[in-house]
């Protein structure tokens, strides 16, 4: 079946006009915390994500997908760590924005580096799953700058509201079925 | 290039954008602008545009800094804020 007619179908099955369906009901990922005694279950709501450069022409191949975080809280576009950045296969050092970024959290500010990249979104239906959609980080990326590997849960890459508002995505977070799912705008990827 | 002289230039990119910003922005809101140095090399609507626009005219990735028109932000905000 021709890709525009799938996503048809799954306009008209979602009942979103112009919004097709893209990440379908992708439930949170569920862990747990061991620092904790007794240890405790924790939930992340995660979106699969490529981290590319940003001179991509074309969608990059999705075998290196990895889950970022959805954090609403988190007023910028993303932060990642540079081993986040390794692990994608770019260069930490290289392509830096010339101007850094002020990092402000509840235990203080901090200052880190911006390195230009893309986040592309990774859909789980199977129609759509080689073409991820792009999300523009117009600032860039701020990274922590630091050789230590984050911890896989507690320091996971973040995605943050206003990547989100540029893409411009619509997400539905179901804390019924601890499901997530998103439509990206209707583009034509055939 | 010198990873010294590519940092002066960004730095030089920097303060132009800085300067024509204002203009820009009331001309060119959400575009992307491209400077080599204090040189504007161009526009686009798309930050990958603008960058193979930028290689076919023969620059390289370091030669060159791209911007979105929009306003200059330094600080993001993760999680809670206590307001004194």
């Amino acid at each position: 079946m021709h890709r525009s007619t799938v996503r048809r179908l799954i306009r008209q099955s979602c009942g979103c006009a112009n919004m097709p369906l893209f990440i379908d009901r992708l439930p949170f990922h569920c862990w747990t915390d061991s620092t904790r005694t007794p240890a405790s279950s924790q939930w992340t709501i995660v979106l699969p994500v490529v981290l590319t450069e940003p001179t991509l022409l074309n969608p990059p191949p999705v075998v290196s997908a990895r889950d970022w975080a959805l954090d609403t809280g988190n007023r910028g576009e993303a932060f990642a760590w540079r081993h986040h950045i390794i692990q994608a296969g770019l260069d930490p050092d290289q392509d830096r924005m010339p101007l850094p970024l002020i990092v402000r959290t509840v235990a203080g500010r901090l200052t880190v580096p911006v390195r230009y990249a893309h986040l592309w979104l990774v859909s789980n239906v199977p129609a759509l799953r080689s073409t991820p959609y792009r999300m523009v980080l117009h600032r860039g990326l701020p990274f922590h700058d630091v050789p230590t590997r984050p911890d896989p849960q507690f320091q996971r890459p973040i995605v943050g509201i206003r990547a989100l508002r540029a893409a411009p995505l619509k997400v539905q977070i179901d804390f019924a079925s601890d499901t997530i799912s998103v439509w990206t705008p209707d583009r034509d990827l055939s | 290039m010198t990873v010294q002289q590519q940092a002066d230039l960004g730095q030089q990119a920097l303060r132009a954008f800085e300067r024509d910003l204002p203009r820009l922005w009331a001309e060119r809101p959400g575009q992307w602008v491209a400077y080599q140095g204090e040189r504007l090399l161009g526009f686009a609507a798309q930050q990958h545009e603008l960058y193979h626009d930028c290689f076919q005219k023969g620059l390289s990735r370091g030669d060159f800094v791209v911007f979105c028109i929009e306003p200059l932000e330094i600080e993001i905000c993760i999680g809670p804020q206590f307001v004194d």
